[in-house]
């Protein structure tokens, strides 16, 4: 039944996907300047500016060149970038890792952090842990990702030297900015452990487990946990768009090699081939993740399968 | 509270006397907050506290219109699918999906990306993204309300779908909408400051918050208030705006209302 469904999802995907780089393609072919001009620089002749516009293909149709990128594009051909004149796949491949590293440790530290601040707070309702949370919960909602990765910045960098404020390749280099990733989601996951928590801790399964006389912590963990913690879970999914958000933000102030700050650096170079596979490069991860979150989905919740 | 001292002050800033925010002064850059400057001056002795006052003007105008944009165009799809239903719903759906298969930053940033920085196009490219959401409640509220006894009633005495839709389906479906924009406001002025932040929403030198934290950025270590100062700015704007969202949600919406017993 979940391979069926996840078959049927996988299926309807394939011509999103289509329909995207065809958006994707064209969108990027309306940017203002002359590409070929970009490359050649302000001193080519028209001779030479003609004889690479037709090297390129872009004295074509567009959907010549459409169908061009597209059977490129289904053989893993990304095209070449006009800044550094690689194939822009093994750049996207290159620092798809360290985006990886600092997304994935982000999620990490706000899945921990969160459900064990929600929990909490739920044992307690009203007591200073819950109050302090909701607090902090308005301050991560409110306050945008830029703008603490600066104060961390400020603050480490400069009051406190404890971590490195730029730069990747160790854990020490990792801290600031996961942490700074994670601060957004870290809020909401809070928020719904606790809310989630606490509708499970009304319902009579708990009752009779506490009536039966259960140590509290053995109510907390093997009874309670095990349901409340479902929609955490799957909005850790959901979270995954304000995730990409942080991500390439944080890479930006913090130097983090990864392809949130090639996409930044890309836009502002109109290197458009890198623009073009990064864009499709994020629908493509961002559609993955939503169809892994749907299946976590099915598979915990049987109602979904069947419809 | 905030958010009437801050529309206040986006509406009559230009009066307030104080200096005008573009006026350079490098004998006075980088100056910390005095009786001259409340705020201090940044990098080219610019008044911090008039930039940040021209800058309400942006951030809510971006915050604003961009909701419109979203409103606009997302609100008369919903509608129409909503009521009409079948082939047009799948169509309208399957659009939807494909527009919210993009992250709501990397549409924006492909959409700067081709149009260059400004603030007309910094207000599109966030607009853009607030289409499905606008489409998507509105098509829901329609859809619930399709069927029910006043709109048959309405339709009985022969009134058009689109003066049923004006007049009997739009007036009740103002409150989800509301709640929606509220919370679209806060998120487009984020993404706008963000966009701006990253050196590809307004130009440089426009007083938006972003661009100011961007532009303060080099200096921040040696002169912190640069960048404090409309950082402050823009996080208690957010919590305001957050708050009243968070507020009218539990004050309009029967779901919340049913979920807190």
């Amino acid at each position: 039944m979940v391979l069926q469904y996840t078959t049927k999802r996988i299926i309807y995907l394939i011509p999103t996907l289509f329909i995207l780089s065809f958006v994707v393609f064209t969108l990027v072919r309306l940017i203002p300047g002359d590409p070929v001009l970009a490359i050649a620089g302000p001193d080519a002749t028209p001779e030479v500016l003609e004889e690479m516009r037709i090297a390129l293909g872009l004295d074509r149709p567009i959907l010549i060149q459409y169908g061009v990128y597209l059977k490129g594009l289904l053989k893993g051909d990304l095209g070449t970038s006009l800044r550094t004149h690689q194939p822009v796949r093994s750049e996207i491949w290159r620092r798809l890792p360290s985006t990886v590293e600092l997304a994935a440790a982000g999620m990490m530290i706000s899945l921990l952090i969160g459900i064990s601040l929600g929990v909490t707070a739920a044992l307690r309702p009203g007591n200073w842990v819950d109050a302090s949370t909701r607090l902090v919960s308005l301050l991560g909602v409110s306050s945008p990702t830029f703008w603490t990765g600066l104060l961390f910045v400020l603050a480490f960098g400069y009051y406190w030297r404890l971590f490195p404020i730029a730069g990747s390749g160790t854990i020490r280099h990792l801290v600031l900015p996961a942490t700074t990733v994670s601060l957004t989601s870290l809020a909401f996951i809070t928020r719904l452990t606790r809310a989630s928590l606490m509708e499970v801790f009304s319902q009579d399964y708990i009752r009779t487990a506490r009536a039966k006389g259960l140590p509290p912590a053995r109510i907390v963990i093997h009874h309670a946990l095990q349901n409340a913690l479902i929609a955490p879970l799957t909005v850790a999914g959901l979270e995954f768009g304000r995730l990409v958000t942080g991500v390439i933000v944080i890479e930006t102030i913090f130097a983090w090699p990864g392809i949130g700050k090639l996409l930044i650096d890309a836009i502002q170079f109109r290197d458009w081939p890198v623009i073009q596979g990064l864009i499709l490069t994020f629908a493509l991860i961002f559609a993955f993740v939503n169809l892994s979150v749907d299946v976590i989905y099915a598979v915990l919740d049987p109602r979904i399968r069947l419809e | 509270m905030i958010i009437t001292v801050l529309g206040l002050v986006a509406l009559f800033g230009p009066l307030l006397p104080l200096p005008d925010p573009y006026a350079q002064n490098i004998m006075k850059a980088l100056k910390l907050p005095s009786t001259d400057h409340w705020l201090g001056t940044d990098q080219l002795g610019r008044d911090l506290l008039s930039r940040i006052v021209a800058g309400s003007r942006f951030s809510l105008l971006i915050g604003f219109g961009a909701v419109l944009v979203g409103m606009a165009i997302g609100l008369p799809f919903g509608m129409l699918a909503g009521f009409y239903g079948r082939g047009l719903d799948r169509i309208f759906s399957w659009v939807i999906d494909i527009l919210l298969a993009f992250p709501g930053i990397i549409l924006a940033l492909a959409i700067v990306a081709v149009t260059g920085p400004g603030i007309g196009n910094l207000i599109f490219a966030v607009g853009l993204r607030t289409i499905p959401v606008f489409a998507r409640v509105s098509r829901a509220e329609t859809l619930s309300l399709r069927q029910r006894d006043f709109v048959e009633a309405a339709r009985a005495l022969g009134c058009r779908p689109y003066e049923i839709m004006y007049w009997h389906i739009l007036p009740n479906i103002v409150g989800p909408l509301m709640i929606v924009a509220s919370l679209q406001t806060a998120t487009a002025i984020l993404i706008g400051a963000t966009l701006s932040f990253l050196g590809v929403g307004v130009s440089p030198e426009v007083p938006e918050w972003g661009s100011m934290l961007n532009a303060g950025r080099p200096y921040m270590m040696r002169h912190p208030h640069l960048v404090l100062v409309p950082g402050c700015t823009l996080m208690i704007a957010m919590m305001a705006l957050n708050i009243v969202g968070d507020y009218l949600r539990d004050r309009l919406d029967p779901r919340a209302i049913a979920a807190r017993g």
